[in-house]
């Protein structure tokens, strides 16, 4: 099929262990041999079409311990997973209901950890927005197109260093990493949740 | 030996320009009672001396904050003060005050020989023990937020980072997989150096951050609006690391061992304190 990327980073994609070292699988394992470059490829079969740059992507991870309550602000943590398993976002161009069935989705997944819990909204930015990040003149994230099943418009951002638990990295790369998100939530819009 | 000198000038202190407003040196604003001897060297060995002569013919009126009785002073002999103003656990307002409170038991002594009424003095010096009691308790208590229960019949009103502490303590008591993603609650080592720099940030006057709690249990203290974004990270490896931006710019970053404030992250916490319109710096 036409714009997948070979079958052995297809397999790289489908990756099946803990969750928490997807990122890093990812990275790890990419480019293929033949250099695939993924980013503008369907990774899966299942992908409607790569990620284009001014794709709007939206991620519903903005939980109540990520949120700066003082500011009424997203924080650099809302955007952390992209050094675990993957900051998953939905793309916009591809999502069947639009925002409001994003948001209802959030809702529910929000409080899900935690009844009771307030749900905060989305962060709402785009696919060239977070490929622009850079950090010491080289790329800090890339945006794959990782559609799954149940959500063909599944994406995910992914670091391109310092990956798993912050405190397990060293002085120095805590330092990066925490640039490189704060860099990140910068591009980011929140939107609320309708009252 | 003669103090008359330093009779005199004492007595002046008290009676015109008044103890309480005597512009106390550096080295005196640690604790008197633990790290530094203030009274040491000849001066204070007279003192000591002529307390002890002094203490069997009129017990209450000498009693010095020295190590020995700094733990047995009456409840009932504490003056009614107004608290209203923060707690400060960590050697801060209490200090000076110890530092003041040093300076006028040195002086009390010899103002006794010379009959000057010295129970004002002894009372203000006996209030630095309850102080204490009451800062040693807050430490137990740091985690919980920080607001005292009933504590010699009073309230120590709340501190300017009670929303930090409290959410805190959130954060410490919350439950594994809190983000549906294994996240894990902030554990004791990063509790621990939270509350220090909170402790500091709040004495220093920097406005109170926002926490916010990572997928490992570690937390970040952040201040950010239009303008800046400012962020210290800890995560239970006895430093912490800081960010800040003047945006679109990452302006400065850095790590700082311990639980202080790294001087650079302070002076732009002054700098976003500021611009903010905030207060307190």
């Amino acid at each position: 099929m036409d714009n997948l990327v070979c079958e052995s980073c297809q397999q790289v994609f489908s990756y099946r262990g803990t969750a928490s070292n997807y990122a890093k699988h990812l990275i790890d394992n990419l480019p293929c041999e033949d250099k695939c470059n993924c980013e503008t490829l369907r990774t899966t079969a299942l992908s409607p079409a790569p990620v284009e740059a001014g794709e709007v992507i939206v991620s519903g991870t903005c939980l109540p311990q990520h949120w700066d309550v003082k500011a009424q602000r997203l924080s650099h943590m809302a955007v952390e997973n992209a050094f675990t398993q993957g900051l998953s976002v939905t793309r916009m161009s591809y999502s069947k209901e639009g925002m409001d069935a994003v948001m209802a989705k959030c809702k529910q997944w929000t409080l899900k950890p935690k009844k009771g819990e307030t749900p905060l909204g989305v962060a709402v930015f785009t696919a060239a927005s977070a490929r622009s990040v850079q950090h010491k003149g080289e790329r800090a994230y890339f945006v794959f197109d990782t559609a799954i099943k149940q959500n063909r418009a599944h994406g995910d951002v992914v670091a391109t260093k310092f990956f798993g638990d912050f405190g397990q990295l060293s002085q120095i790369d805590r330092v990066s990493r925490t640039v490189m998100q704060v860099l990140l939530t910068r591009e980011m819009k929140h939107i609320p949740h309708p009252a | 030996m003669s103090h008359s000198a330093d009779i005199r000038s004492t007595f002046f202190e008290f009676n015109e320009a008044g103890i309480f407003s005597k512009d106390i040196p550096r080295e005196f604003s640690a604790d008197p009672f633990e790290s530094h001897e203030p009274h040491s060297g000849p001066w204070a060995d007279d003192l000591y001396y002529s307390q002890g002569l002094l203490a069997s013919q009129e017990p209450a009126r000498h009693v010095f904050p020295t190590r020995a009785n700094r733990m047995h002073v009456g409840v009932e002999y504490f003056p009614q003060r107004n608290l209203n103003y923060p707690s400060a656990p960590a050697n801060g307002p209490l200090d000076n005050i110890s530092a003041y409170v040093n300076v006028a038991t040195e002086s009390i002594e010899p103002m006794y020989m010379v009959s000057v009424p010295v129970e004002r003095y002894v009372r203000a010096a006996r209030w630095v023990h309850v102080r204490r009691h009451i800062q040693e308790l807050e430490e137990l208590a740091i985690y919980s937020g920080g607001t005292m229960p009933l504590i010699f019949g009073y309230i120590t009103p709340e501190r300017p980072f009670k929303s930090a502490f409290d959410r805190l303590d959130e954060f410490r008591r919350e439950e594994t997989n809190w983000d549906g993603c294994g996240g894990r609650p902030a554990s004791g080592e990063v509790v621990e150096e939270v509350s220090l720099f909170l402790t500091e940030a709040e004495e220093a006057g920097v406005p109170e951050p926002s926490l916010v709690l990572g997928n490992d249990g570690s937390v970040a203290s952040v201040w950010q609006n239009d303008s800046w974004y400012i962020t210290a990270v800890f995560s239970g490896m006895e430093d912490y690391i800081y960010v800040v931006s003047k945006i679109p710019e990452i302006t400065a970053s850095g790590s700082q061992s311990g639980g202080g404030i790294a001087g650079e992250l302070y002076e732009y916490l002054i700098g976003y304190s500021r611009e903010d319109g905030q207060s307190g710096v």
